[in-house]
């Protein structure tokens, strides 16, 4: 009997740590009394937070990171883990596979471009890959044919 | 889970030896009983599904350590010269010429502009140096905010002395508003009759072989107190910081560099006399602030400039009045 025991609990707890940095990053880019330059070095949040990459089609990245994590709450609550409805894996695996590429992009940006690392932005980064793994090794289970339509599919908790 | 049963994620962890592995068995399907749903044995992901899920995490992980190795060995270093050049004259003086009647009309108000007000001190002596109140200003060349500060601040110093050797300047061009617009206190002189001046470009423009701005100077014991007293206090080290005698500092730039971007050095301070440009309002207004912290320290003098309606009206937007 495939089973998730721990994957729902730690990826939501990630979801809303995640969640918590990107409104942090959120308020730091709109925080206009924030007018200041860091200490000169590679790591430096505010080079990074208010450099041009840190706006995507007029979109602040931070705000992004907003977008990811919500739904990605949604889709990471127990309940959701164990429902049949394929698309809901489907749409959580989806939302890993995206939020892996951006962060994919904006560690370019910060390594080639921006030339700062924001610790704040690489934690973002951290939490999205280790949630890629966690979702994507366990997509095989929730994505296998009816998964979720037997009651003893729901996930040990012990 | 217990011991026995199949490891969702990873095919070869603990098995059951009773349960099968790969893809769904004919003769597992038929002895599970139900031919709508799938058994439950049926429903295990196969060992190719779990590969393919890791190999993709391993492609991620391969490709974020690639980059990281990349840019910690490969990348080259722009060298790029510092590109400090002495002020014009006629720039210089537009900023210590700036009319009252600017100055007053302006007041403490930037209608397009939200400004961040200078923080009052009280209770501490004043700094001093040669007897006269010290303003303090720690900054960096390439930085963008320092660049927006320093309109205001020589503006203001300009109402009680006058500058000398002042330096063009300019944020640098990767950074957040890059190529604003300004001075370098860099080698620069100012006489005043009532304060003394102290001008720190911790850093220039220039990048150096290490790919970091150049270092040009460091604090001394009473300088760097001031900072970590008066500085930011979640982000010690950051700049721009003016600490105006002990009793105004700010460690923020007045507003933001948006005000400047794309402006030329020339076109900002020939505005000054323009009480109706958002650009003047917002140096003028930051600069009233300024000086009515300057005048605090200074005794009120020269009441010409302290008694002034603009300086009154920033006084009082600050908690001042």
């Amino acid at each position: 009997m495939p089973t998730l025991r721990w994957q729902p609990i730690a990826t939501l707890v990630l979801s809303v740590a995640g969640l918590g940095i990107a409104t942090y990053l959120t308020i730091t880019h709109f925080d206009k009394v924030a007018l200041v330059c860091s200490d000169n070095g590679a790591i430096n949040c505010t080079k990074v937070t208010t450099s041009p990459q840190s706006v995507i089609f007029g979109i602040p990245v931070a705000m992004l990171g907003l977008a990811f994590f919500i739904p990605m709450i949604a889709l990471c609550l127990p309940v959701s883990w164990r429902s049949a409805d394929r698309r809901i894996h489907l749409a959580r695996l989806v939302l890993s596979v995206t939020g892996v590429g951006m962060i994919l992009y904006l560690i370019t940006a910060e390594l080639f471009i921006i030339k700062a690392i924001c610790l704040w932005c690489s934690g973002v980064h951290v939490i999205t890959f280790v949630l890629f793994v966690i979702i994507v090794t366990a997509s095989p289970v929730v994505l296998a044919p009816g998964y979720g339509s037997d009651p003893d599919d729901e996930y040990d908790e012990e | 889970m217990t011991d026995k049963e199949p490891n969702p994620v990873d095919p070869d962890g603990p098995v059951s030896p009773d349960a099968p592995t790969g893809h769904t068995s004919p003769s597992l399907t038929a002895t599970g009983g139900d031919e709508a749903s799938p058994s439950p044995e049926s429903r295990l992901p196969s060992n190719r599904s779990a590969q393919l899920a890791w190999g993709a995490v391993a492609v991620i992980l391969v490709a974020v350590i690639a980059l990281v190795t990349y840019a910690l060995t490969d990348s080259p270093v722009t060298l790029r010269a510092v590109q400090r050049t002495t002020a014009a004259p006629e720039v210089v003086a537009q900023l210590a010429k700036v009319p009252t009647s600017v100055f007053d009309a302006v007041g403490a108000t930037a209608p397009d502009t939200t400004l961040a007000a200078p923080t009052v001190v009280t209770g501490q002596p004043v700094l001093q140096s040669g007897g006269k109140p010290v303003v303090l200003y720690v900054g960096a060349e390439y930085c963008p905010f320092c660049a927006a500060e320093r309109w205001p601040l020589i503006v203001a110093l300009s109402r009680f002395g006058q500058f000398a050797g002042l330096k063009t300047m300019q944020s640098a061009p990767l950074s957040v508003f890059p190529g604003t617009q300004t001075f370098s206190f860099v080698g620069a002189a100012y006489t005043s009759r009532y304060l003394a001046f102290t001008g720190v470009e911790l850093y220039s423009d220039a990048i150096d072989a290490q790919g970091s701005f150049a270092r040009i100077a460091t604090l001394t014991p009473v300088q760097a107190l001031a900072l970590a007293r008066y500085g930011t206090p979640l982000t010690t080290g950051t700049y721009p910081f003016v600490d105006i005698g002990n009793r105004m500092v700010t460690s923020t730039s007045g507003f933001s560099p948006a005000v400047l971007v794309k402006q030329s050095q020339a076109a900002i301070a020939g505005g000054l006399n323009q009480a109706d440009s958002p650009t003047t309002q917002a140096v003028v207004a930051s600069a009233n602030q300024l000086t009515a912290g300057m005048c605090a320290v200074t005794g009120q003098r020269p009441a010409t400039v302290c008694t002034s309606k603009g300086v009154r009206e920033a006084a009082a937007s600050v908690g001042m009045g």
